[in-house]
């Protein structure tokens, strides 16, 4: 690199690695989205929904492909699943995934699926995650090397584990991956995807995941980010929901140097309900940015989120949910809560609760606190002889698992709050109480 | 449904009550803007050399800015080149000596808007600096005023009489570069009003100024500015009405208030301009930048509105709370009817130790409007013990109307407390049916509903308009029920 610094040299370096990809059947509208996100750019701070996370450092900085490796880890979720499937840097391995235990669910690489109907699954990607704001999905679109096909027809019990890996040795390595569920009518699954890895480089890691609910359909989707502090992670999940089904989502934000979580859910029938809860852990010099946006689509359609957000260290959490009524339906109903805990003077939390209202008769609420632990509470504990710091740890803690108690696998809330505490001060004596 | 709908169209057919014309030679520039006009306003006025410098400058700047477009209001664009930047109603003979000078026509169109400004001045013990157009023709209750040591005059005049205030404070809270409007503004303000309250003065009345657009394609440039000396305390009202017109009119004000040690400034503001008719043709374009900083320990500004005026809002009154334990408010009602578009917040920059800041924001839409509330709520490292609580609801009537809320909280303190809340619905069914099942009629059931909706913003207004805000109200959203 010259000693002037390329202020557009990651998005040469994508355009490179887009002219570089052998063909597929796909590239016609894999073409399209690349133009559209050339044409836009990397987001700056002047984007609105960008404010909070500057990407001048990264946009400087060329990326080149992960190669094909082998994970060198495991996921400390693996209890709750019998075969988890793992995708290394974007690829499925074994590079045919089969998972014949349960006849209602059918897995194939996204690669296999472009082979086999490369028009249907060209239609199936054209999203409604892919906005402005939102162009890594775009980006996605364009360079995803492969991924998992997910098919759901009836009601699968067992949590089906995905274990997303970036496993590479370069600090200039990008992982373009993405994952499609399709839950049939009537049908109901429960899909944990983790992604962890990065090794200590500065791995870029550009995640798409579409879930689609049929009429009646349910799922539970959970969303773990546990990658190195140096992973800068964009990570684009798409729901869209016919009418009565009902999705429950979780996402958990506990590594990553950068992490940007973009949930774009559209509530497309009547009855559809949507509950999304976010745990957004900053912790050192990590910034998460969080960005939910829910449209109401149909009458009779029902949304809730919830968002814990801790900020320690240096760190940074962003809050952002919008929730959009459109104009001609009637009976929507919204809820939108984010609380927030700032311990550190050199933290912050931004939170943008934001509803957009075109049609009258609704019922939308949304509530945003930041602030610190609640002094009676810890009154409360101090006047029964607990120390305070451990009264402190106890209601940080508190403060945040709340937010877990909605998980119906145990074994996943269980480990998800090892890996919480870790991340917390006094993790031995939360340990000691548990 | 339908046959509400029919009332609905029926009664919100009412016309503007204000909708009227003054005949008055206007001593007016040509349309268009460059150096040149700048210049001509600042030597119309035999302004000082530094004020025009400073014009210039902000007239430079201004040209290399783009208009924003953040926010959620849609308007033909806007040709600046269109406007006429200066217009003054001709004085008979020279300018009034007193209020029994000042044009007969004029005092009728206050007649006419049921202010008949020296009687009711007089009664109600306001002081009235009216703004016809852009130059300040009546003022009275001065003597009062001035024994308690209050200068309380039109810009024109405060330019002319106290120079070094003005080039003091002017531009020290919304700097001439600070966005589009500010700068347009700065660089060709017309007047406005000016109050300066000595330190330890207590203004002994309520200072108002009335507001009236009156000459054609004349867009109008108010610059106010109010500064509350160590422990001093003001009230300001600012209310207006414009006649009818369908031409859209370019409103582009600056208020600055600078609040010292121990200083109290409120300021409410009732704004019922011409608010285009029932098909969106016509109505004034308010762009206002108003912006309030607590310079000392223990000052609060207080900003109360209600506004039910103008084609399009565009307004966010902000505290900057910069001394320790400072205190800003913020109280709005802000209704949309028709095809109008607000689009009006607040912003609250904590940067002293203990400040508090208070957000009340009523958002009421009907017709096909769009009401938008956008705040910013800003805590830095330095605000330890901040505290903000911030309440934003919006009301519904009509199916194609819309109401939005884009709130940003960022807090960089641990010691800091911050809330907001938010709801959105209509107007409520059951709330309805129990008014008018006890014989109330609908529209009075309305009224009845939208006041108790609005309630923790009026109780906040200065008695005088307490009452005109109320009435106000019920013309602008008359039989909105949908």
């Amino acid at each position: 690199m010259s000693a002037a610094r390329d202020k557009d040299a990651a998005l040469r370096s994508f355009e490179a690695a887009w002219h570089a990809r052998p063909g597929d059947g796909i590239a016609a509208t894999r073409a399209e989205a690349m133009r559209r996100f050339l044409a836009l750019g990397l987001p700056s701070p002047r984007d609105e929904s960008w404010r909070h996370t500057n990407l001048r450092a990264l946009a400087g900085r060329p990326f080149a492909d992960a190669e094909p490796a082998t994970p060198m880890r495991a996921s400390w979720l693996a209890g709750i699943c019998a075969a988890p499937i793992a995708i290394v840097n974007g690829r499925p391995l074994p590079a045919a995934p089969a998972r014949t235990d349960d006849p209602a669910l059918s897995i194939e690489s996204l690669r296999a699926s472009i082979d086999r109907d490369p028009a249907s699954l060209a239609a199936r990607l054209g999203s409604i995650g892919e906005t402005e704001s939102e162009r890594w999905a775009l980006l996605n679109r364009a360079l995803f090397v492969d991924g998992l096909h997910v098919r759901v027809t009836g009601r699968v019990a067992a949590p089906l584990l995905i274990v997303h890996s970036a496993e590479t040795a370069r600090d200039d390595a990008a992982v373009h991956s993405r994952v499609i569920v399709d839950v049939a009518a009537g049908a109901q699954a429960t899909i944990v995807e983790h992604h962890l890895g990065g090794d200590g480089h500065a791995t870029l890691v550009n995640h798409t995941t579409q879930l689609h609910l049929a009429p009646g359909a349910s799922a539970e989707h959970y969303r773990v980010f546990s990658s190195d502090a140096h992973t800068t992670h964009f990570d684009a999940l798409e729901i869209t929901q016919a009418a009565d089904s009902r999705c429950r989502q979780f996402t958990i934000a506990l590594g990553g140097a950068l992490l940007r979580a973009n949930l774009s859910g559209r509530l497309d029938a009547a009855g559809a309900e949507h509950d999304s809860y976010s745990l957004l852990v900053g912790h050192g010099a990590r910034q998460v940015d969080c960005v939910n946006a829910i449209v109401h689509a149909a009458s009779r359609t029902t949304s809730r989120q919830t968002a814990r957000a801790l900020a320690a260290g240096t760190s940074r959490v962003v809050f952002n949910s919008r929730v959009r009524v459109e104009a001609g339906t009637a009976g929507a109903q919204s809820n939108q809560s984010c609380r927030g805990l700032l311990l550190s003077p050199t933290a912050e939390i931004d939170t943008r609760p934001q509803l957009e209202i075109l049609a009258d008769d609704v019922k939308c609420a949304h509530g945003a606190t930041t602030g610190r632990l609640d002094p009676n509470m810890l009154f409360y504990l101090l006047a029964r002889g607990i120390d305070r710091a451990a009264a402190q740890t106890l209601l940080i803690y508190a403060f945040l698992d709340d937010l877990l108690t909605g998980m119906s696998i145990p074994g996943a809330r269980h480990a998800i709050e090892e890996a919480l505490i870790a991340e917390l001060p006094g993790a031995d004596l939360l340990r000691a109480y548990r | 449904m339908s046959s509400k709908a029919t009332d609905v169209e029926t009664l919100l057919s009412r016309k503007y009550q204000h909708g009227f014309v003054t005949d008055i030679e206007s001593d007016s520039l040509p349309p268009g803007l460059d150096e040149s006009v700048v210049t001509a306003i600042s030597r119309k006025k035999n302004e000082p050399q530094f004020l025009l410098d400073w014009r210039l400058k902000a007239f430079r700047h201004w040209l290399t800015l783009r208009e924003p477009t953040w926010a959620t209001v849609h308007h033909p664009p806007i040709d600046y080149q269109a406007i006429s930047y200066f217009s003054a109603p001709r004085p008979p003979t020279d300018a009034p000596k007193s209020i029994d000078e000042v044009d007969p026509k004029l005092l009728a169109t206050y007649e006419k808007l049921g202010i008949p400004l020296h009687e009711r001045a007089r009664l109600a013990g306001v002081a009235v600096d009216a703004v016809f157009d852009s130059v300040s023709v009546a003022t009275t209750f001065k003597d009062k005023l001035a024994k308690a040591g209050v200068i309380f005059c039109s810009f024109s005049d405060a330019v002319r009489d106290h120079p070094e205030l003005i080039e003091r404070y002017l531009g020290t809270v919304v700097p001439p570069a600070d966005n589009f409007f500010a700068a347009l503004n700065s660089a060709v303000f017309s007047d406005g009003s000016f109050v300066y309250v000595p330190a330890g003065v207590r203004c002994p009345m309520e200072l108002s100024t009335y507001f009236r657009i009156n000459a054609a394609k004349t867009g109008q440039f108010e610059r106010t500015l109010i500064i509350a000396a160590e422990g001093a305390t003001v009230s300001y009202l600012e209310g207006c009405t414009a006649p009818m017109r369908d031409e859209n009119q370019l409103h582009a004000a600056v208020v600055e208030l600078v609040a010292l040690d121990d200083a109290k400034i409120k300021y409410s503001t009732v704004q019922n301009w011409y608010p285009g008719d029932e098909n969106g043709v016509g109505g004034i374009y308010n762009f206002v930048t108003k912006r309030g900083e607590c310079r000392g320990r223990n000052a609060k500004i207080s900003w109360t509105q209600v506004e039910t005026g103008s084609a399009i809002t565009w307004k966010y009154p902000s505290c900057v709370l910069k001394g320790d334990g400072s205190v800003g408010e913020f109280y709005s009602v802000a209704v949309a009817n028709n095809y109008q578009q607000a689009d009006t917040g607040t912003k609250m920059i904590h940067i002293g130790r203990d400040t508090k800041s208070t957000i009340v924001s009523k958002g009421i839409s009907a017709g096909h409007a769009v009401n938008t509330y956008r705040g910013l709520v800003k805590v830095l490292p330095s605000a330890t013990g901040a505290r903000n609580f911030t309440q934003c609801d919006s009301l519904l009537m009509g199916s194609q109307c819309a109401a939005h809320t884009f709130p940003i909280v960022e807090v960089r303190n641990p010691d800091a407390t911050v809330e907001h809340e938010a709801s959105t619905s209509k107007i409520g069914e059951d709330q309805l049916f129990y008014c008018l099942q006890r014989g109330v009629s609908a529209e009075d059931a309305v009224n009845m509903i939208v006041s108790g909706f609005c309630k923790a913003v009026f109780k906040e207004l200065p008695m005088e308009f307490a009452v005109e805000a109320q009435n106000l109200l019920s013309v602008s959203l008359e039989g909105a029920v949908g």
